[in-house]
């Protein structure tokens, strides 16, 4: 009997020590589980998701960056690790502090926002002048941006 | 010899007003719950407050009656001497172990037939009484795995009265305690380590290891939540099935084995 | 004149037509049809994709069929006006009918399968689609298209859906006026996903086993009325979700067997009226500042939680629920004291997933029946102070006897007690 809460016990410990790391990595989409924290979207549209990685080791996925936004806005600073967001292209996650944004009513996104991520903001102009449309964006536009009123 | 000695246990077990008590409350309990189960609701396998209600009676009542009756059975062996008393003829403490623990099985078996023939028996009158096969089978897992722990209470208690608070104190603690512990270490910790610990947990706590068997069985692991996702799924499969029978075996066979090493030490001190 | 003009050259279409469909250009043939027209096909595959530019009808037979690629849209209309198409089986297609600036389509008798994605509309105008059956493709619904999606659209109406197997069945976005009327939308990702619409109404249309029945996204002045959602019972399960809406009216829906029936957040005002919510592992959930909403004479039925929130205001009234303990002396159909819904366990799941394997678990049973006795002076949140004692309706149930269940039922019984007493007997 007490065998079992020593077990317990340690392993508490062990798992409480583990989570103590510091380094935030996106972790990979479940598309039968995830689903956005914002609006309850499942995520099926891999490309434009975003997700945030806690200090606590848990992870927070969004469906849009609009939704991820708007998470950031709300939460408690000192518990954001690290916030990640997709690509234009769908392949890497770059932090969203880093990347360069473009909006363009006409883009589609899972919410209909509009607004796009990229590495650089070589590849947003690259976007942008193969499509001719859109306006470039950078995180800290983010902040103010009105998002869904565009219909 | 173990024959005789499980035939003249089970004719004690049968003979104690306490069993006959437990029987008569268990059938009634039972008739009554799967009456109020039948109010108006339509077919459907999902899980709802009447299915919860069901299984909960299960896991609250069963181990009850079973860790109270086992152990003090053990316990009272080896306070009044009838133990000492065993032990002068030829029977090894492997024959004693086995023995008691298949005489609690067959007259919690008796119970559970009789329970479960008075509700079928009252579903072919209304129709309605609906008994899944998987709760059938969970039941006899329960007096399975519950019968070897009370063995094992019994073996540890000093006194029947301490048998008794021995066998209360890891009900709780199955049941409720157990839980309640979780949940509140889960207002402390991230989502992840909770539910790690939730599934340390599952394999820890054998009210809890049947509870989730439920849940596999019946077909509903969404039930858990997406969170679990990754581990309903690797019990729903072939080898998760294999994996649930070894730890279902091994709550079995522990408690028994420890029991034996227990009693043995004891019949070296004496 | 012009009539029988038309007439003539359709017959004549019919009739210079060669005996073998097989070999048939349909593009020809609705290329030689003339505007405003009507091109009565045979039955016969016709294969390839095809493009109407011009006021027409399309009119199939009993088997006609259109198959195209995997690869390309089947049908393309565009700018156009007038034009409709009856009784055709569009097999195999990327798309099967992407409509593009068009006013006054009627659609009807359709069927489309092995399909990623089944019709889309796009700056339409007076659109009507009918008895008309989309089956998706096989695979996981992150991995396929919408069943209809209509996008920019105004006055459309979809009667007599059979959606299955699809992400979403209906996908309306920035759409006003949509009428969506006795459609079957099942195994899919959502029933019906409205976004930024407005004036829409969803009547008597039948919704299991999807991820969510019905997701309102952004959308005002809807309808959502006498909808059977059932079984939305997956991981994620919803039967509807309300995600930032105004004035949306959900009355007279039923709700059985769904993980969360209704969730609302960012809602205001709006009405949950007359609904029966049962089974459902959760019954409504109120997050995220809703505001001026009321649930008012629902049936609440065989939930394990019913009402839950995070501190939103809500009117909450007149409903029935089954878990009620309080009696009614003064006999006006409404209980004298008032019903509090809060749990704790409730309220803890919202907040972290990982809570939710103990649902309805023994330990959180107590604990609920602990917060039944504490919450006895609640005045404030999830109160329903007036609960009624009666549902509004009631289900019947056909009583039939099973004399061998009877029979067996008692023999063992009796044969138990048999040799309970023969082995206890001394």
């Amino acid at each position: 009997m007490k065998m079992r809460w020593i077990l317990l016990v340690v392993m508490l410990v062990a798992m409480l020590q583990a989570c103590g790391n510091k380094e935030y990595k996106p972790r990979e989409i479940v598309s039968e589980t995830d689903v956005c924290e914002v609006c309850n979207m499942s995520i099926v549209h891999e490309d434009y998701a975003g997700q945030i990685a806690l200090k606590n080791g848990d992870y927070k996925m969004f469906d849009d960056l609009g939704c991820l936004v708007e998470y950031m806005e709300d939460m408690d600073n000192d518990n954001l690790g690290q916030a990640f967001i997709k690509d234009g292209g769908g392949k890497d996650w770059v932090d969203v502090k880093t990347a360069s944004y473009v909006y363009d009513k006409e883009t589609w996104t899972p919410m209909s926002y509009g607004v796009i991520a990229f590495k650089s903001e070589g590849a947003a102009k690259d976007w942008m002048s193969e499509k001719k449309v859109g306006k470039l964006l950078s995180f800290a536009d983010l902040e103010d941006f009105k998002w869904g009123v565009h219909h | 010899m173990n024959a005789l000695f499980i035939r003249l246990e089970w004719k004690q077990m049968l003979r104690s007003r306490w069993m006959q008590l437990v029987a008569v409350l268990f059938v009634l309990i039972f008739a009554a719950i799967s009456l109020i189960q039948q109010i108006a609701l339509p077919d459907g396998s999902s899980f709802t407050r009447q299915t919860a209600s069901f299984l909960n009676l299960l896991l609250f009542l069963i181990p009850l009656f079973i860790l109270t009756i086992g152990s003090m059975g053990v316990a009272s062996d080896l306070e009044s001497g009838w133990f000492s008393l065993l032990k002068t003829y030829p029977m090894t403490v492997t024959q004693y172990i086995v023995g008691k623990y298949i005489a609690l099985l067959l007259s919690f078996f008796m119970i559970l037939i009789l329970a479960f023939s008075v509700v079928l028996a009252m579903s072919g009158f209304t129709g309605q009484v609906r008994l899944p096969l998987v709760f059938v089978g969970l039941s006899f897992m329960t007096v399975f795995i519950f019968a070897a722990l009370a063995i094992l209470c019994g073996v540890i208690a000093k006194s029947r009265l301490h048998a008794l608070a021995l066998s209360l104190v890891v009900w709780a603690f199955a049941l409720l305690l157990l839980s309640y512990m979780l949940m509140a270490v889960g207002t402390l910790v991230a989502g992840h380590i909770l539910q790690k610990l939730t599934i340390v947990m599952i394999h820890l706590n054998p009210a809890e290891w049947i509870r989730f068997g439920y849940f596999i069985f019946s077909g509903q692991p969404s039930v858990l939540g997406p969170s679990f996702y990754d581990f309903t799924n690797f019990y729903s499969s072939a080898t998760g099935f294999a994996v649930y029978a070894v730890v279902t075996l091994l709550w079995i066979a522990l408690p028994l084995v420890l029991a034996r090493s227990l009693l043995n030490k004891r019949g070296c001190q004496t | 004149m012009v009539k029988k003009w038309l007439l003539l050259s359709t017959l004549f279409l019919l009739v210079a037509l060669p005996a073998k469909a097989e070999t048939m250009d349909l593009q020809q043939l609705i290329d030689a049809t003339p505007a405003g027209g009507e091109l009565q096909l045979q039955d016969g595959i016709y294969k390839g994709s095809f493009r109407i530019n011009k006021p027409i009808k399309v009119i199939g037979s009993k088997n006609t069929i259109l198959q195209g690629t995997a690869k390309e849209t089947l049908l393309q209309i565009e700018n156009s006006n007038d034009v409709t198409l009856e009784n055709l089986q569009l097999k195999t297609a990327k798309t099967g009918i992407a409509v593009k600036k068009v006013n006054h389509l009627y659609m009807s008798g359709l069927k489309l399968t092995s399909m990623y994605s089944g019709v889309q509309l796009n700056y339409a105008e007076d659109v009507e689609i009918a008895e008309t059956i989309i089956q998706g493709i096989d695979g996981h619904y992150s991995k396929k298209g919408n069943g209809v999606a209509a996008f920019n659209s105004k006055r459309l109406q979809m009667n007599g859906l059979q959606i299955n197997q699809v992400q979403d069945g209906l996908y309306i976005e920035n759409v006003s006026q949509i009428e969506l009327q006795n459609n079957v939308i099942r195994n899919s990702r959502y029933g019906i996903h409205f976004m930024y619409t407005e004036n829409a109404k969803a009547i008597e249309n039948k919704f299991n086993k999807n991820v969510t029945g019905i997701m309102l996204m952004m959308t005002k002045n809807t309808d959502l009325q006498r909808n059977e959602i059932n079984e939305q019972n997956g991981l994620n399960g919803f039967g509807v979700v309300l995600f930032d809406g105004q004035n949306i009216d959900v009355e007279g829906n039923v709700f059985q067997s769904n993980r969360t029936a209704i969730s609302a957040q960012k809602l205001q005002r709006s009405t949950m009226k007359e609904n029966r919510f049962q089974m459902n592992q959760s019954a409504v959930e109120l997050i995220r500042s809703n505001a001026e909403n009321s649930v008012i004479e629902n049936d609440f039925i065989g939930n394990i939680v019913n009402l839950r929130s995070d501190g939103s205001e809500t009117t909450i009234q007149h409903n029935y629920y089954d878990d009620y303990d309080g009696i009614d002396v003064d006999d006006d159909g409404i209980g004298d004291c008032s019903y509090v819904a809060l749990q704790s366990f409730g309220q803890w799941m919202v907040r972290q997933p990982a809570y939710q394997y103990f649902v309805e678990s023994p330990s959180v049973v107590l604990l609920n029946e602990m917060d039944k006795q504490t919450n006895a002076i609640e005045t404030d949140q999830l109160v329903d102070e007036k609960p009624r004692m009666m549902s509004l309706q009631s289900v019947e149930q056909p009583q039939k006897r099973n004399i061998g269940k009877i029979v067996i039922g008692i023999a063992i019984v009796l044969s138990g007690l048999w040799l309970w007493r023969r082995e206890a007997a001394i």
